[in-house]
């Protein structure tokens, strides 16, 4: 155990029973007092917070990366990684709340005021009800079990199944020869496509494998090379652009220098 | 747990390059002026929110499946500034959002927008709207408000997946003016097969740059191109020393970049 570790184990020892539950109520009331203190704070002095508690928890994550490891791959810090994990869960479980609020807001104002298709947002909300008192009461039983197979599942795959048809419909818009990238580009995915089906590779089975020039121009060669060697190093390309662009951004939101959103208005406006 | 200490050179060149993004970012707060090259799918945004005033529909945002990282925070600045732009048109705007906790960022996003434009009346607070946080649920939600609304632009921006194509599609079906831009790569040929301009790369994170010209965006960019030149140069050196029989793998420089 390392020190920090030990200090946070005498600071918060363990917990249990009524101590505990009173601990998370002393929380609950913590976490509401502080959101209120928010939300009473000046704009300019709301985003001093916002922004100094975005940088302590980037510099958490970046003091865990670059501290130096011991054999077990851990360092002072490694030890409070899920802890501050669970702090980023807790959070985004209480924003699912939120969600939720906002779905029973606009359908059931839709309801409340029998707007146009009034039906499907009755029928939302009871599902939502019924999916959730399934799921807290009745998790091991089989009505919960055919919601959640027969019936959720079956809708995703229904959803799934329609990209089939798109696929076919975007292929065709690509595939379209108007211009010589066009034409490359079905060209390119007419020569991937033959060489990883059996007949393309049929086609030119006869050439050998390997060992000379012929082997270059079989079908399933040639496939291979354009995806290894022309499409690969395309998107690593895009990929290291994309990493860089993330490490900026990344930066630029840690230390607070990101204008334009979040925010910023009120922060003006006081 | 992945550490520094795993690979100390990978963890120098972080540290390298992010002294480096900062530096430019200084230069640039500091008055120093950095030319933007232009970028077609960002330009497109005005011509599409000039095509829905013309049309009387709505404009359609969807940050895909975005959570509240930098993918989803990067498509609400984007989101922001077309906010801005509809607002000053009277344009009806539509933003289904996947996850709970990019929601509550969003709907102040455009509540802050709406203000900023001088038209904080016109802010629906029902224009912004948590759908469902599972993938098909959500992809056949916005489908849905696609084919509904018969939206006359649809701006997809975020991180996305199989449901690409399903948001692509549908807009194409209703004749919507299409933009996209996402940094998941096996998704770009589908918007750029569906879409009339897709942003490729790193252009997504270039593009709270391109549309604000704050300098210190505009110095994160540069800094960032600087970075993409060194890691060319690294690219271009390996594969000489690859390529050089005395040398080979066995070479410092490709060891020091060799994830073993």
């Amino acid at each position: 155990m390392n020190p920090i570790q030990s200090f946070l184990s005498r600071a918060f020892p363990a917990l249990h029973g009524g101590a505990l539950a009173g601990a998370v109520a002393g929380c609950v009331v913590a976490c509401v007092v502080a959101v209120l203190i928010l939300q009473a704070l000046p704009g300019k002095a709301r985003k001093a917070v916002i922004a100094a508690v975005t940088f302590v928890a980037g510099l958490f994550y970046a003091l865990e990366f670059f501290l130096p490891a011991n054999g077990q791959d851990e360092n002072i810090l490694t030890f409070a990684v899920p802890t501050v994990g669970n702090v980023t869960n807790v959070l985004g479980g209480m924003t699912l709340g939120l969600g939720v609020l906002s779905l029973i807001r606009i359908h059931g104002a839709n309801v409340v005021k029998v707007k146009s298709g009034w039906e499907n947002s009755a029928l939302l909300l009871t599902s939502m009800v019924v999916m959730a008192v399934a799921g807290i009461k009745f998790e091991q039983t089989l009505f919960y079990r055919s919601l959640f197979r027969d019936v959720l599942n079956s809708f995703d795959a229904a959803m799934f199944a329609v990209l089939a048809f798109f696929i076919v419909s975007a292929a065709y818009r690509a595939f379209r020869i108007k211009s010589a990238e066009a034409t490359l580009l079905m060209v390119a995915a007419l020569v991937v496509m033959l060489g990883q089906i059996p007949i393309g590779q049929y086609l030119t089975h006869w050439l050998p494998v390997k060992g000379s020039y012929l082997s270059l121009l079989r079908l399933d060669n040639i496939s291979n090379w354009l995806l290894t060697t022309v499409n690969a190093p395309a998107q690593r390309a895009i990929g290291f652009g994309l990493g860089i662009g993330g490490l900026a951004i990344a930066l630029r939101i840690w230390l607070s220098l990101e204008r334009g959103a979040y925010f910023e208005a009120k922060a003006d406006e006081s | 747990m992945t550490h520094a200490s795993d690979k100390w050179e990978a963890a120098f060149l972080v540290a390298l390059w992010s002294i480096i993004v900062l530096v430019t970012v200084i230069t640039a707060q500091r008055g120093r002026k950095y030319f933007i090259r232009r970028i077609p799918g960002l330009n497109a945004i005005d011509e599409a929110v000039g095509r829905a005033t013309e049309m009387g529909r709505p404009i359609l945002m969807v940050p895909g499946l975005s959570g509240l990282g930098v993918v989803g925070l990067q498509a609400l600045t984007i989101f922001s500034y077309i906010i801005k732009t509809a607002a000053k048109f009277g344009n009806r705007i539509l933003m289904p959002v996947a996850d709970p906790a990019l929601y509550t960022v969003a709907e102040e996003v455009v509540r802050e927008s709406y203000a900023s434009a001088g038209r904080p009346e016109d802010f629906d607070p029902t224009s912004v709207y948590f759908l469902s946080d599972r993938q098909f649920a959500f992809a056949s939600g916005v489908a849905g408000t696609i084919h509904r609304e018969k939206v006359a632009a649809s701006f997809l921006f975020g991180d996305f997946f199989a449901e690409s194509l399903i948001f692509a599609e549908s807009g194409q079906q209703v004749g919507a003016i299409q933009v996209a831009g996402t940094v998941q790569t096996t998704q770009l040929p589908f918007f750029i097969a569906s879409c009339d301009y897709t942003i490729i790369g790193d252009e997504y994170y270039a593009a709270s740059a391109y549309i604000s010209r704050e300098p210190t965006l505009l110095g994160s960019l540069v800094g960032q191109d600087i970075c993409k030149g060194m890691m060319l140069l690294i690219v271009v050196l390996g594969t000489l020393a690859l390529s050089i029989k005395p040398l080979g793998e066995e070479f410092f420089f490709v060891q020091w970049f060799t994830i073993k």
